[in-house]
């Protein structure tokens, strides 16, 4: 941890493309299959329940004074209660950044290279995401900002291509199975990727410039938010919600309906692109905070000598980390958001009260 | 004067000088070995004995004959004096020449007489006098050959330190404008000239150039690329982190910026840090054409970038991975001209790309008239008889073409050679994971630029970190009266650069 | 610290450098290995077994400045358990990859395609080559291998030839219109609508068409021609619409882009081009009951007239314009009066057009649409608007 910091708008880009990254793969085909055509409001509906989240991360961060999570909660509670809620903390993020290595790993044999082993697309990857966490966050958050534009405007041009081909019937009836597949299906946009955030209570204390810090969050989650209402939005639209549910990736069958003038055909590789560069940040913030956490847990001074072994076992997790693809889909869609609100608000809020409590001792 | 600071301390060298004339030349003679360039013209001035020394080539003969030989044995007043009178006369007024210091040492001596001075020994005395008789045959002031502009000055550096220092003095005429001298090279003892504005450069990061500059330890510098590769700051990587060029008024623009130029005698070739990637995609005569041009062209040379960096690995990924991104009537021909080829795509571009930088390289080493028969042969014979020959197809001769003609628009080479090195891992991850390959290979290189650092200043800024107020001369060049400040990625010193008030409305 | 940079940097690229060597490419392959498919063809055999007929180009007779007596396609068949089965077959018979990302048309055989084509299609839509922007239409009154076989005049690849008649008729007569896959699986397990697809029929003796023979004639004897519109229920194939029933239900979901509206006036006919058109459905509840309004707005211009009217007056393109809805009315009528009484088939998706309206009542009929359609109430606004009346200003036949 040699002190790197990020400015705050390098902060809100991880957070915009964290947001984007692998939910956009995973989000709409279950969303589609439950809320139907009405599957982008509980998106929205997601999002304004995960502002208030991010809210309360924030303040969280101010009573952690410039700690991050693993150094608070083992301030807090001592090193041994501390370490035990750690450990289930650190897991999650373990295991969430061996799910989002898969996902990327299932996107690109099911896509793009079908004949190409799971294992090397996935070493492949994690070499560059450990390259990432090598460099540090400075560099990271740099990258973010190199990536940024071109991400937005390939999501703009993927936009402006799909708005011919936009039909609004589809999404009519409005409302038209009641409220309730609405407010059931918003906790899976909730599971991912806002649960998940609270990775970022890792990376805050290194965020420059306290006061435009909880704006950047804040925003970061917004346009992230829109830019996935967006692209749900769009399956439904063009694709209609029974075939956006009929698909593994909607979002990427949606690219292959792009056809300008009948030459340009064929884009799906270039929204395929974008996925990839989201899903790298994803995880390499998720890897990054992972090693930082676990270095801070076992009070090393640095966290490159554990990305190479730690990166191993990711590979393994990520191969045994499920069986099939019609595993993972119930997994996600029942089993991740109970999981994720336990580790990503209810250990949180534990450590929360924890801190409330010495603050008013202390002061 | 120039200010001597002496970095290497051989002790043993700065003996002080023998006042016997007969033993002190013996002493330099037995130095230098009885060289044949050096030479002794001893004399008698009012019966004291004198010698004076200098290397013959490296001396202005009509100086040494007309200011110090002449004044010497012809117009001294020929009362006679002490040998210490000699000595303080000769120096004080006798000679008429501009530059001239005392030396007391032998090491001094030697730095003097090697770098062509003449120095006059009396008989007695503990000191030396030292003229500054410099000049030997230099190729003067030429137009430039490597960095050739349409719009602009077309004069470059030379060989010569001091012409090079005044090349930039006469762009610049600032008191601000410092000159600092350093020796470099244990044997070639090489002239280096730290050049820039005091009060616009950063004092850190003049701290930091002297500093690296000071402990460069080695025994010869013959050209600049020795001091960049001493104290450039990424030591591992492809993309260069100093700057070089051999124009004097992209140096002086450099320097304008706030940064620091770096000349080496011997080269024409100046360095200027901190270099930023941004700066190796612009060239001085962006500056000189009007601004609608240069940023169109600056646009065009970002897309030359990716050209020459991913056209053929895209080439091998959508030829043999992603054969659905290519419309169906060029699918179509490709897999036409493709049949009958013998190797893979991979195979045949690599095949090509080698022999494009074997052609390159030859048409730089070969003799001008020849270098031309050698294009011909290689665009010709090589490319269209291995159409012909069913060896390559057509589309990739055109890629390899585009890619090469791509690699030659940017202004600085260093920056051209390491995009084309690039290339080549490129292509292998195209190979073996089509487009998945290359992007995560291209993370991985934006990765490694972030990481950069050019005297501690962020290698890609002002894109990562983003300065929205440097924007103005990046990718778009502002009318010079836009140009408000200085960039702040540079330097943060003296801000101001124009008042936007000056401007004909 | 650079020492232990230097140590990770070459541990990572020496890393980075084996796996490239090991890996190899798995899903590499080149082009001159590729057999380019454009066109499939399923049916099934007399036993009960999947007939795949596949159309491969040759791309060095299409793409060449000097052309063989080679045919510019081939088209291989095999038989197989499942479609797939019969798809890897194939590789005994070619020597290549078959790659699919090109398909532009796949032809169901008319005996499948009234078996029901369900089952066939998940393939198709299931396979990362396959994209989606392929048509599908059903081979009438002839078999797939015979069809995918005929060399067409002008156009090399056939499948293209097909491809764009599908997409001229469609836009410029009306009379019949291009189902792409995603849209036909969408709209078979839609409850609310049925889907229609593309007839394919060939013209000419059945024993000429494969030989290239066949293009060295001027008006080649074979050739392939669009056809009307198969009516599917659910994804059963249980008959087809005519020429003018075809064209009213395009007028009726607004697929016409232009068209020609031929109808009697004085001692003649008159011919108009249409321009634009522009359909809106609703669906109406009276007293619980629904009924569906569709208004229709269409655009032309006069584009033959063989009587003798007086174009300058401002009443005579009025009456035009009467006329042409007349007609344009009498296709959709007839359209919707085929589907509801012929086949009891909601093939212009009132069902859809209800469930959006009303949610709440759709669901008490979904289970049951078809007979509720067969007694749903239409009602049917055309406006025309004829603007221009071409380089003419009058009729060249003269009155009288």
């Amino acid at each position: 941890m040699d002190n790197q910091t990020i400015t705050p708008r390098q902060f809100m880009f991880l957070v915009i493309l964290f947001t984007v990254g692998s939910s956009i793969l995973i989000v709409p085909g279950p969303l589609a299959a439950q809320a139907k055509q009405d599957a982008w409001l509980s998106i929205i509906l997601s999002i304004l329940i995960g502002l208030l989240l991010i809210l309360f991360y924030d303040h969280m961060t101010k009573l952690m004074e410039g700690k991050t999570f693993v150094q608070a909660t083992i301030m807090v509670f001592g090193n041994w209660f501390g370490r035990f809620l750690l450990f289930f903390y650190l897991s999650f993020l373990f295991i969430l950044a061996a799910l989002v290595l898969r996902n990327i790993g299932d996107f690109m044999t099911t896509e793009i290279i079908p004949e190409t082993p799971l294992q090397f697309t996935h070493i492949l990857f994690l070499i560059v995401v450990i390259w990432g966490a090598y460099l540090g966050l400075e560099v990271m958050g740099r990258s973010a900002e190199i990536f940024m534009p071109w991400v937005f405007l390939l999501l703009i041009f993927f936009t402006i291509t799909l708005v011919p081909q936009i039909k609004i019937e589809n999404l009519q009836p409005f409302l038209g199975e009641g409220v309730m597949p609405v407010l059931s299906t918003s906790t899976l946009a909730l599971g991912t990727p806002l649960l998940e955030m609270v990775v970022f209570l890792m990376i805050l204390p290194y965020v420059k410039d306290a006061q435009p810090k909880r704006k950047a969050w804040v925003l970061g989650v917004l346009i992230g938010g829109f830019i996935l209402t967006v692209i749900t939005l769009l399956c439904l639209l063009v694709l209609g919600s029974d075939l956006a549910a009929l698909n593994t990736f909607p979002s990427y069958r949606l690219a292959q309906k792009i056809n300008i003038a009948g030459f340009l055909e064929g884009l799906e590789v270039v929204i395929g692109i974008i996925w990839m560069l989201t899903i790298f940040f994803k995880m390499v913030v998720l890897y990054y905070c992972v090693t930082v956490g676990i270095a801070q847990f076992l009070t090393m001074d640095d966290h490159r000598p554990l990305l190479l072994p730690l990166g191993m076992g990711i590979i393994v997790l990520s191969i045994i980390a499920y069986p099939d693809v019609a595993y993972f889909e119930t997994f996600v869609a029942t089993t991740w958001f109970p999981y994720a609100l336990t580790h990503g608000f209810l250990l949180p809020a534990l450590v929360w009260i924890g801190l409330l409590i010495k603050k008013k001792r202390s002061g | 004067m120039l200010k001597q600071k002496s970095n290497n301390q051989t002790s043993a060298a700065s003996k002080p000088l023998i006042p016997d004339l007969e033993e002190s030349l013996a002493h330099i003679r037995s130095t230098m070995g009885d060289s044949s360039d050096l030479v002794i013209r001893p004399m008698v001035i009012h019966k004291t004995s004198a010698a004076v020394l200098f290397m013959d080539g490296l001396v202005d003969m009509n100086a040494v004959q007309d200011f110090i030989l002449d004044a010497l044995m012809h117009e001294m007043s020929s009362k006679r004096v002490s040998s210490h009178q000699l000595y303080l006369t000769i120096k004080e007024s006798s000679l008429p020449i501009g530059e001239m210091e005392e030396i007391e040492t032998y090491k001094e001596l030697f730095d003097k007489l090697l770098s062509g001075e003449t120095i006059v020994l009396i008989e007695k005395q503990k000191k030396a006098l030292s003229a500054s008789t410099k000049g030997w045959r230099d190729r003067g002031v030429q137009e430039t050959t490597s960095e050739s502009v349409i719009r602009g000055p077309k004069e470059a550096f030379t060989e010569t330190l001091r012409t090079n220092t005044a090349l930039l003095r006469r762009k610049i005429k600032d008191p601000a404008l410092r000159v600092e001298p350093k020796k470099i090279g244990r044997k070639t003892h090489t002239d280096v000239a730290v050049v820039y504005l005091e009060g616009t450069a950063e004092t850190e990061v003049i701290e930091d150039v002297m500093r690296r500059l000071d402990q460069i330890d080695i025994d010869g510098v013959l050209e600049g690329g020795y001091i960049e590769e001493f104290m450039q700051d990424a030591q591992y990587s492809p993309f260069p982190t100093v700057y070089n060029s051999e124009k004097p008024d992209a140096i002086a623009g450099g320097i304008l910026e706030g940064r620091i130029a770096i000349i080496t005698d011997g080269t024409p070739n100046v360095l200027l840090v901190p270099a930023l990637f941004v700066n190796f995609m612009q060239s001085s005569e962006d500056y000189y054409q009007r601004s609608d041009i240069s940023t169109f062209i600056r646009i065009l040379r970002l897309f030359c970038f990716f050209v020459a960096l991913f056209m053929p690995s895209l080439y091998i990924a959508f030829t043999t991975f992603h054969q659905e991104m290519l419309p169906a009537p060029l699918l179509i021909s490709l897999a036409a001209q493709r049949e009958g080829v013998p190797f893979p795509a991979l195979v045949e571009a690599l095949m090509m790309e080698l022999t494009f930088e074997v052609l390159r390289e030859a048409g730089i080493r070969l003799p001008k008239p020849v270098g031309s028969a050698v294009s011909i042969v290689g665009a010709l014979v090589l490319g269209q008889s291995a159409v012909q020959a069913g060896l390559v197809s057509p589309a990739m001769v055109i890629v390899v073409a585009l890619t090469a003609i791509s690699s030659f628009v940017f202004p600085a080479y260093n920056m051209a050679i390491s995009v084309r090195i690039l290339r080549f891992p490129m292509m292998m991850l195209a190979a073996s994971f089509g487009l998945y390959g290359i992007i995560l290979g291209m993370i991985a290189m934006v990765l490694h630029l972030c990481s950069l650092k050019s005297f501690n200043k962020p290698y890609m800024s002002p894109f990562a970190p983003f300065i929205p107020k440097d924007q103005k001369d990046v990718l778009v060049r502002f009318p010079h009266w836009g140009l408000l400040s200085r960039p702040s990625s540079l330097t943060k010193k003296d801000q101001k650069r124009v008042d936007s008030t000056s401007k004909e409305r | 610290m650079i020492v232990m940079k230097r140590g990770i940097f070459f541990k990572v690229s020496a890393a980075a450098l084996c796996l490239l060597l090991l890996t190899g490419c798995w899903n590499s392959k080149d082009l001159d290995k590729l057999g380019i498919v454009v066109a499939m063809g399923i049916d099934k055999t007399d036993d009960d077994q999947y007939l795949l007929v596949t159309q491969v180009i040759n791309p060095s007779e299409i793409a060449t400045e000097a052309p063989t007596t080679r045919p510019p396609v081939s088209t291989y068949s095999t038989t197989g358990e499942t479609i797939f089965e019969a798809f890897r077959k194939l590789a005994s018979e070619s020597s290549r990859d078959m790659y699919l990302a090109q398909l532009r048309l796949l032809v169901i055989g008319e005996d499948l395609a009234e078996e029901g084509m369900m089952s066939s299609l998940d393939l198709f839509y299931r396979d990362h080559q396959f994209r989606t922007a392929f048509y599908v239409a059903v081979a009438r009154d002839t078999d797939v291998n015979t069809l995918l076989s005929i060399l067409t005049p002008y156009e090399k690849i056939p499948a293209n030839k097909l491809m764009s008649a599908i997409e001229a008729v469609e836009q410029s007569h009306g009379s019949s219109k291009g189902v792409r896959i995603d849209e036909l699986i969408s709209q078979i397990r839609n409850k609310g609508q049925n889907p229609v697809i593309t007839g394919l029929l060939k013209e000419g003796p059945s024993d000429t068409g494969n030989n290239i023979t066949n293009i060295e004639n001027i008006d080649a004897p074979s050739n392939l021609t669009i056809d009307h519109l198969g009516v599917l229920k659910d994804d059963r194939l249980v008959g087809w619409l005519d020429d003018e029933a075809s064209r009213g239900y395009n007028y009726i979901l607004g697929n016409v882009k232009s068209s020609v509206v031929t109808h009697p006036c004085t001692d003649g006919t008159a011919s108009i081009e249409i321009l634009r058109t522009q359909s809106n459905m609703d669906a109406v509840f009276k007293g619980g009951e629904p009924s569906i309004a569709i208004e229709l707005d269409v655009e032309g211009n006069v584009g033959e007239l063989d009587c003798p009217i007086d174009l300058g007056e401002a009443d005579s393109l009025k009456d035009l314009n009467k006329e042409t809805e007349k007609e344009i009315k009498r296709l959709m009528e007839t359209s919707i009066q085929i589907s509801q009484d012929d086949y009891g088939i909601d093939i212009f998706g009132f069902g859809s057009v209800i469930h959006r309206k009303n949610p709440k009542y759709w669901k008490t009929v979904e289970d049951d649409w078809d007979t509720h359609f067969k007694e749903l109430d239409v009602d049917i606004q055309v406006k025309a608007e004829l603007r221009r009346k071409g380089n003419s200003t009058q009729p060249i036949k003269k009155e009288g």
